[in-house]
């Protein structure tokens, strides 16, 4: 099993999740390598995604998980890189025993909004707890926090609880009355629920890989 | 006021406009000529188009030129490029269409001709070739409709009739001799074979003289082809690359524009297309593979390609993809090793053998009821059947036969399978007659005849179970008829129809046929002009183009036709069209 951590910067980020299975499936068959398919009646690669984002959002921290055999992950990297199409790139990879349960674990995102200035964070940071409770929800569930440089970090909840993060920019702008641009919103981490904790896909991923290993 | 980047945000399917596909070619950044092909449909049509990728391809490689592309915007876009005031522009490096040197737009179909107007309109560039000058690009146009481009000819300073292979290389050439030069652009172009330049081949008054020379590739085998095609990153209509098995067809039929128009039939070898098909996989990565050809079951090296690609192709785990079989060709090795799509496609065309001897389709009852019995045998349950309707000399019996048809493949289903849950889709299209082919001089049939002969069909289909009929729409056959023969005066109707919002005409939601009636009346113009039979003698607005195929030849098969005498295919023999005057043409007899 192969994970790969991948960005979908510029133009890629509007590729649909659906889209960019197709995508991926091809450019890991361009880069001559054989997926395994599953068993069935209507056998189909083997190829699990990170949960969907909005179309039209930057992403710094999308996963798939392929089940393919290479020696030397370094290898599927170097060739990988010269098959996806304009704007998605491969991060980093892990090569595990078993699946990594990716999806399933998932339970919040990360965003930061970029280009913001001095007054538009202060104003969102003074508005937080109306923000929050805009939204009817354990406010343990959304965080905001300022990120270093003109940026703030959105921390909103996935998997079965999710808040898009479109609603949550659209609520900010029409009832705060902020002038804030999708353009400039970027996934950035992904938090899975492991083991009672959060913590970052990737940890969890380290976690997996060390321990098919040794 | 909002930027491209945050239109895209508001519209369907954003993937269509923001190009970087996997295969694009390296992008030069130092170069004399940029140009932009521009296709008047949308991305997903466009980018199934194989004459697109072949032209991409070959001027991309061409030195100090650089190709880019462009599709119809669907109306969403249209709509907020136009409010936001941000000209139409190529998908690659996002440049305005009106800052390239030369545009070329491929016509394939009649109704795309407001689409034309409404990329120039969304381009902010003038209409009319007149209206231009030197700081316009170059508008050439291509493509099947070049059989006879009178009607949009006004629109562009060049069009090249036939194939663009070879004469798209010549045209870069002159425009980097002569760059900001329109007039001697425009000389320099008329003298090269294939090329028509209306505002100087069109002299008053047209004779039968031939002026214009269809451009054809001599060498199939040698020519270049885009094997390493660009690979869509969303699904399009056909989402696989092809490998082109031969151009031309060794059938005759009456009907058939491409027939005529794409000869002398040149083929590709075996070994070449074996090479290019695994080239096309490994790169492309996509799950299937298309081959195509106008009659892919008459390419004479299919049984040498299949025992040289099939365990190939299968040791990849990728489906082979063949359109486009005439029926009689089918062997059941042919149908196990084609992708089951679930229904068997064949066109039989009219009802009753008496007609397909008039159109020169020559399938027999029995043949159809061989391929229906091999194809059940091998498990369809399906079956798709096209007929066209209007055919000279049809009668009512020739209608009825189309249900006698599917009475027969019902009951060779029931003895096949003993059972009855078979489903026949029938369709069937209204006859349109077409420049350069036997039929060109035959009267389409009008309305009325249409509207009862879809009566008549529909009724009898109705009492057979399983049987599910789907017919065209009459205002479109109309129209597809007029455009066909139409001349130079259809252009101002396309203006005026696109003035009044006629776009995207190909598509059910935005065909408005109103629109095209007041255009017509407001020209003065009556649609029985084109669609009436012409004399075999009269100047025909395609007469001063020289296909290869020599008129008389068109006249006999069309007297023949009359008398519902056939013509042999030209695999065993050369039947004298005259097409190998512009080339070998790949028949064993000749």
């Amino acid at each position: 099993m192969i994970t790969a951590k991948f960005s979908k910067i510029d133009y890629s980020r509007f590729l649909s999740h659906l889209d960019l299975q197709t995508i991926i499936n091809r450019a890991i068959k361009r880069a001559g390598f054989i997926i395994n398919y599953s068993q069935g009646f209507n056998p189909h690669p083997i190829l699990k995604m990170s949960p969907p984002i909005p179309l039209g959002i930057k992403s710094s921290a999308e996963y798939f998980t392929t089940d393919i055999f290479v020696q030397d992950k370094g290898i599927f990297e170097e060739k990988i890189r010269d098959t996806l199409p304009k704007g998605i790139k491969i991060i980093n990879t892990w090569q595990t025993e078993d699946q990594p349960k990716i999806a399933a674990l998932s339970s919040a995102i990360g965003y930061s909004l970029n280009n913001l200035n001095r007054s538009i964070i202060r104003n969102i940071l003074d508005e937080e707890e109306s923000i929050i409770s805009a939204f009817n929800r354990p406010p343990e569930e959304i965080k905001i926090m300022e990120d270093s440089g003109e940026r703030l970090l959105i921390i909103l909840p996935s998997g079965k609880n999710n808040i898009r993060i479109d609603t949550f920019i659209s609520v900010l702008k029409e009832k705060f009355e902020l002038s804030l641009k999708l353009t400039d919103v970027e996934k950035t981490i992904l938090f899975l629920s492991h083991s009672n904790e959060t913590i970052n896909a990737d940890k969890y991923l380290d976690f997996l890989s060390e321990k098919s290993f040794f | 006021m909002l930027s491209f980047d945050e239109i895209l945000y508001l519209v369907e399917k954003p993937a269509r406009y923001i190009g970087g596909e996997f295969g694009l070619p390296e992008m030069k950044e130092k170069y004399e000529i940029s140009s932009c092909i521009v296709f008047p449909d949308m991305y997903e049509i466009g980018m199934s188009n194989l004459g697109i990728k072949i032209l991409y391809n070959i001027i991309n490689s061409i030195e100090g030129v650089v190709c880019e592309r462009c599709f119809a915007p669907w109306t969403d876009m249209g709509i907020l490029l136009k409010e936001n005031l941000i000209p139409l522009m190529s998908l690659e490096s996002k440049k305005p269409l009106k800052d390239f040197d030369f545009l070329g737009f491929s016509i394939q179909y009649e109704l795309l001709f407001s689409n034309v107007l409404y990329i120039l309109d969304l381009a902010g560039i003038p209409f009319k070739s007149t209206e231009r000058d030197s700081s316009f690009p170059l508008l050439i146009a291509g493509g099947p409709c070049t059989a006879n481009p009178e009607p949009f000819a006004d629109f562009f300073d060049v069009i090249c009739i036939g194939e663009g292979e070879e004469v798209i290389v010549k045209v870069a050439e002159i425009l980097k001799k002569f760059k900001g030069n329109k007039n001697r652009i425009l000389e320099e172009c008329a003298i090269v074979e294939g090329l028509y330049v209306p505002s100087i081949h069109c002299e008053e008054g047209r004779t039968n003289k031939k002026l214009i020379h269809k451009a054809v590739v001599k060498d199939l085998n040698s020519a270049m082809y885009p094997s390493k095609p660009i690979v869509p990153n969303i699904p399009v209509v056909h989402d696989r690359p092809v490998a082109e098995l031969y151009r031309g067809c060794y059938s005759n039929c009456r009907f058939c524009q491409a027939s005529f128009f794409y000869r002398p039939i040149r083929k590709r070898d075996p070994e070449v297309l074996k090479k290019i098909i695994l080239e096309m996989i490994d790169y492309s990565g996509t799950e299937e593979i298309g081959i195509s050809s106008l009659s892919t079951g008459d390419y004479p090296c299919l049984g040498s390609l299949f025992s040289i690609l099939l365990p190939e192709v299968e040791k990849r785990k990728v489906k082979l993809q063949l359109p486009s079989l005439r029926l009689d060709s089918f062997s059941p090795e042919l149908i196990r090793n084609t992708r089951k799509t679930g229904s068997l496609t064949f066109a039989p065309e009219a009802g009753t053998q008496r007609l397909r001897n008039v159109i020169n389709k020559n399938i027999t009852d029995e043949d159809i009821d061989r391929t229906a019995k091999i194809a059940f045998q091998s498990g369809y349950k399906s079956v798709k059947l096209y007929f066209m309707l209007g055919l000279p000399s049809e009668t009512e019996d020739d209608i009825l036969g189309i249900a006698e048809i599917a009475k027969r493949i019902k009951r060779i289903y029931k003895e096949v399978t003993s059972k009855n849950d078979v489903n026949i889709n029938i369709s069937s299209s209204i006859f349109v007659p077409k420049p350069v082919t036997p039929f060109q001089w035959a009267r389409q049939i009008t309305q009325k005849e249409m509207i009862d002969k879809h009566f008549l069909l529909r009724k009898e289909l109705k009492m057979i179970k399983g049987v599910n009929y789907s017919w065209s729409d009459e205002n479109v056959s109309l129209l597809e008829g007029v455009f066909a023969r139409g001349d130079k005066r259809l252009s101002k109707v396309i203006e005026e129809a696109y003035l009044m919002g006629a776009k995207f005409d190909s598509w059910n939601e935005h065909f408005n046929f109103d629109i095209w009636k007041d255009a017509f009346s407001k020209n003065n113009i009556d649609f029985e002009e084109y669609t009436s039979e012409k004399g075999l003698d009269d100047i025909l607005p395609w007469s001063f183009i020289d296909f290869g195929v020599s008129d008389g030849y068109l006249k006999k098969e069309f007297q023949k036709s009359l008398v519902g005498v056939t013509t042999e295919g030209c695999r065993n023999e050369c039947k004298g069209c005259g097409a190998n005057r512009l080339g070998n043409c790949d028949t064993l007899g000749g």
